[in-house]
C-alpha cells in the first residue's frame, strides 16, 4: 500500500521530494528513461496554477504536466 | 543497407556540400545514424561532418525529416529526430527507432550535463549491438555546472569509444571519422537476449517496463561510478537559474507576454508587414519585377489572350505567385522565424508553454500547441506545417482546425487592426476577439470530446536562460524559411494558376453573382462585398484589402460583420493544400465546407444581433 497518498502535482515550490511510486505504467516508462524512479529525490523548481510541475533532477529541468503528474506520488523529504 | 532515397537537403549559400542525390546513392557503402536525446547538439554534429545544416532547434520535434549527408569514405550520415530511448510512443520516435535499428554504425551524442538521463538511450543502442562511437558533448557546459565525468572509466564500462567535444567550437569532432572505421559494438546489459527476441520483449507493454527498469538500475549504477558533481554553492545562483524560475511565474508570463505581442506586431506587424514589404512587394515587384515580365510575356502571347492572362495577368502564375512569393510571403516568414528562434534560443519559448499548458489542455492540446498558434498569427499555411511538434494525429487535427478556422494571419491582421477605427473602435475589438475566442474555445472542446483517442500531457525538458548565439539564430531562420518556402512555393503557385483559370474562363464572376444574393440577403452587406470573400480565398490580404475599399460606403455594422466573417473564413489556397498534405483529403474538406458554414452562420447572426442591440 502507497505510505502517502500525496502526489506531483500537489507539491509546491522549494520542496524536495522522493518518488515512491508511479502508477501508470505509460508514464512510468517515460520516466524511467528520463531517470525518474522510485526512490529518486527531486527538488520543485515551479508548481503553475492548475498546470505543470517543474522538478530539477540529474541536470534537467523537467515539466511535468498534471495528466501525467497525477500518477506520480511522492512523499516530503 | 536499408533505406528509401532521402529527401534532398537544404544547404547554405557558399557551403561545399550538395544534396545526396539518387545518382550519389550507388556510391554509399555504410549508413552512419546520428542519434541522441532532444537539446544535445545533435545537429551542429550533423553540421560539423557534413557541412549540412539542419534545424538546430532548442524546441523537441522540430526536426522534420530525416536529413542526409555525405561524410568522407562513402559513408551516408542520417541525422534523426531526438529521442529519448528506441521506441514508438510518437511520429518521431517511430523515425528515429527504424533509423536507427537499419544503421550500418550509430554516433550517439550524449550531453555531459544529463549523463544519467542520455545514457538510457545509449545503453539500449548497446542493448541492440549496433556498433557505435560516443559523443560526450556540452563538456564545457558541465564543467561549468561542476560536473566531472571520469572518460576513461566510461569507455571500459560502454566498452565503446567516449570522445569528450563541445561541438559549438568543433573541439572533438575531428576524432570522429578516423574512429568509425574500426567502430565495432559495446557492452550489452548483462543477461539481455539477442536484438531480435529484445525488440519483441520492448514491444510488449508487459515486459517493456521491465527491461526499462533494468536498464535504469544499470545506467544509474554506471553514472555513479563516473561522474561527480561539486557541492552546491546555495545562494550563489547563476542569473540563469534565476531568470528561468521568473519566466515561469504565470504573472510575468502574462506581462511578459504582452509585452513579446507588442514587439511582434511592431517589428514584424508593421516594419516588415508594412513598411519592408511595401518595399519589396510595392516597389520592386509591382513597379520592377511585375511589368517586366509581363513585358517579356507579352513579346510573345497577345495580352488580350488567355494565355497570357494566365500567365502574367493579375493572378498570372509568373506574376501574382512571383510577387507574392518573393515579395510578400518571404520577408514575412523570414521576419517571423527570426523572432521565435530568438524566443526559442533564449530560453523563453518552452517556459511560455509550460505556462500555457493547463489552458491547451482544455481544448486537448498543450503547452508546445504554442508554436504553431504563434506562428498562426504570421502565416497559417507556415504555422499548419510546424503542427508537426505536436506528438498526436489527434493533437495536429485540433491544432490545425483551429488555426484554419480562428486565428488571422498577418495578412488579415493589418487591414483588420486599421478598419477597427471605422467599426465601431474599442467596443469592436471586445465583440470581435471575444467572438474569435470563444469559438476557438467551443471547437477545440468539441473536437476534444469527439475525437478518439487522448491528447499527450506535457513533458518538457526546459533548456537553460540563455543569451542566442546570433550565428544560431539565423541559421536556423534561414533553414526554416527556405524550407517553407520550398514546400509553399508550388501550392502558391498552384493556387495562381487556378485563380487566373477561373477569372479567364468567367468562373470567378460567376460565383461572385452566386454569391451576391447571400451577402446581401444573409449578411448585409454590400452587393460587391461578394468579391471580398472569392478574393479572401486565393490571398487572405486580397479579400482585407478589398475590403478597405469597400469601407467607405459601409456602416460600423456592415463593417464589423465583414470582419468577423473574413476573419473566420475558409483557409487560403496554399493553407488548403497543406492541410491536404498534412492531413489528408478528408479533413481539408470537411475544414472547407465547415469554416465556409461558420463564417456565414455566425456573420449573418451576429449582423442581427448587432442590429437590434447597437
Amino acid at each position: 500500500m502507497p505510505v502517502t497518498a500525496l502526489c506531483l502535482n500537489d507539491i509546491t515550490k522549494g520542496q524536495t521530494v522522493r518518488i515512491e511510486r508511479i502508477s501508470c505504467p505509460d508514464v512510468e516508462t517515460q520516466a524511467l528513461r528520463l531517470g525518474i524512479s522510485a526512490g529518486d529525490v527531486v527538488q520543485c523548481l515551479a508548481k503553475v496554477p492548475s498546470g505543470p510541475v517543474v522538478i530539477r533532477h540529474g541536470g534537467m529541468e523537467l515539466a511535468i504536466g498534471k495528466p501525467l503528474g497525477v500518477h506520480i506520488f511522492v512523499s516530503r523529504v | 543497407m536499408s533505406q528509401a532515397i532521402p529527401d534532398p537537403h537544404v544547404c547554405t549559400p557558399g557551403s561545399a556540400c550538395h544534396s545526396v542525390q539518387a545518382s550519389d546513392l550507388a556510391d554509399i557503402r555504410e549508413v552512419v545514424v546520428l542519434a541522441g536525446n532532444p537539446n544535445v547538439g545533435k545537429s551542429v554534429v550533423f553540421n560539423a561532418l557534413t557541412g549540412l545544416y539542419t534545424n538546430v532547434s532548442n524546441f523537441p520535434g522540430t526536426t522534420v525529416d530525416i536529413p542526409s549527408g555525405k561524410m568522407p569514405e562513402n559513408r551516408l550520415l542520417k541525422d534523426t529526430p531526438g529521442v529519448y530511448g528506441i521506441s514508438r510512443f510518437s511520429e518521431e520516435e517511430s523515425v528515429a527507432e527504424n533509423a536507427i535499428l537499419a544503421a550500418d554504425k550509430v554516433v550517439n551524442v550524449v550531453s555531459a550535463v544529463t549523463l544519467e538521463r542520455d545514457l538510457f538511450l545509449t545503453q539500449q543502442i548497446l542493448d541492440y549491438q549496433k556498433p557505435t562511437i560516443v559523443i560526450l558533448n556540452q563538456m564545457d557546459e558541465a564543467r561549468g555546472q561542476g560536473v566531472h565525468i571520469d572518460v576513461g572509466q566510461l569507455e571500459k564500462r560502454l566498452g565503446v569509444p567516449v570522445v569528450p567535444a563541445v561541438a559549438v567550437t568543433g573541439e572533438g569532432l575531428d576524432r570522429i571519422t578516423p574512429l568509425l572505421a574500426q567502430s565495432h559494438s559495446g557492452n550489452p546489459m548483462p543477461d539481455v537476449p539477442p536484438p531480435e527476441a529484445l525488440k519483441q520483449l520492448e514491444d510488449d507493454p508487459a515486459t517493456r517496463l521491465q527491461i526499462y527498469g533494468h536498464r535504469r538500475a544499470h545506467v544509474n549504477a554506471l553514472v555513479s561510478e563516473v561522474v561527480s558533481r561539486d557541492a552546491q554553492q546555495s545562494g550563489k545562483r547563476s542569473w540563469s537559474s534565476r531568470a528561468g524560475a521568473l519566466f515561469l511565474n504565470p504573472l510575468v508570463g502574462v506581462l511578459s507576454g504582452l509585452v513579446a505581442m507588442m514587439v511582434l506586431y511592431q517589428v514584424v506587424g508593421v516594419w516588415i508587414a508594412g513598411d519592408l514589404v511595401g518595399l519589396t512587394e510595392g516597389k520592386i515587384m509591382l513597379e520592377w519585377v511585375v511589368p517586366t515580365i509581363q513585358h517579356w510575356v507579352g513579346l510573345v502571347l497577345p495580352q488580350s489572350s488567355p494565355l497570357y492572362t494566365v500567365l502574367a495577368g493579375e493572378f498570372g502564375v509568373l506574376t501574382m505567385s512571383i510577387q507574392y512569393i518573393f515579395g510578400v510571403l518571404f520577408p514575412l516568414i523570414l521576419g517571423f522565424y527570426v523572432y521565435i528562434s530568438l524566443l526559442e534560443d533564449c530560453g523563453y519559448l518552452p517556459r511560455i508553454a509550460v505556462l500555457c499548458d493547463g489552458m491547451l489542455s482544455k481544448i486537448g492540446l498543450n503547452g508546445r500547441a504554442v508554436i504553431p498558434i504563434i506562428l498562426g498569427f504570421g502565416c497559417v499555411t507556415m504555422a499548419t506545417v510546424s503542427t508537426r511538434v505536436l506528438t498526436t494525429q489527434r493533437e495536429r487535427t485540433i491544432a490545425a482546425t483551429i488555426l484554419a478556422i480562428t486565428i488571422p494571419c498577418s495578412a488579415q491582421i493589418a487591414v483588420i487592426v486599421s478598419l477597427m477605427a471605422l467599426a465601431g473602435g474599442f467596443g469592436a475589438w471586445l465583440i470581435f476577439l471575444g467572438l474569435l475566442t470563444t469559438i476557438l474555445i467551443l471547437l477545440g472542446t468539441l473536437l476534444n470530446k469527439l475525437l478518439p483517442g487522448k491528447s499527450t500531457g506535457l513533458l518538457l525538458d526546459l533548456p537553460p536562460m540563455r543569451l542566442p548565439l546570433v550565428k544560431n539564430v539565423l541559421k536556423k531562420t534561414w533553414v526554416r524559411t527556405v524550407v517553407f518556402l520550398k514546400e509553399a512555393a508550388p501550392l502558391f503557385v498552384l493556387g495562381s494558376l487556378l485563380v487566373s483559370v477561373a477569372q479567364v474562363t468567367g468562373f470567378l464572376t460567376w460565383a461572385e453573382h452566386v454569391l451576391a444574393p447571400v451577402t446581401v440577403k444573409w449578411l448585409h452587406l454590400p452587393a460587391e462585398s461578394a468579391r471580398i470573400f472569392i478574393m479572401g480565398m486565393v490571398r487572405r490580404d486580397f479579400g482585407a484589402a478589398g475590403l478597405y475599399f469597400l469601407a467607405e460606403t459601409m456602416s460600423a455594422i456592415q463593417i464589423l460583420t465583414a470582419l468577423i466573417t473574413i476573419a473566420l473564413f475558409v483557409p487560403c489556397i496554399a493553407s488548403f493544400t497543406v492541410i491536404w498534405k498534412e492531413r489528408g483529403v478528408g479533413e481539408a474538406s470537411i475544414l472547407l465546407a465547415g469554416s465556409w458554414l461558420l463564417a456565414f452562420a455566425v456573420g449573418g447572426v451576429t449582423v442581427r444581433l448587432l442590429e437590434l442591440f447597437v
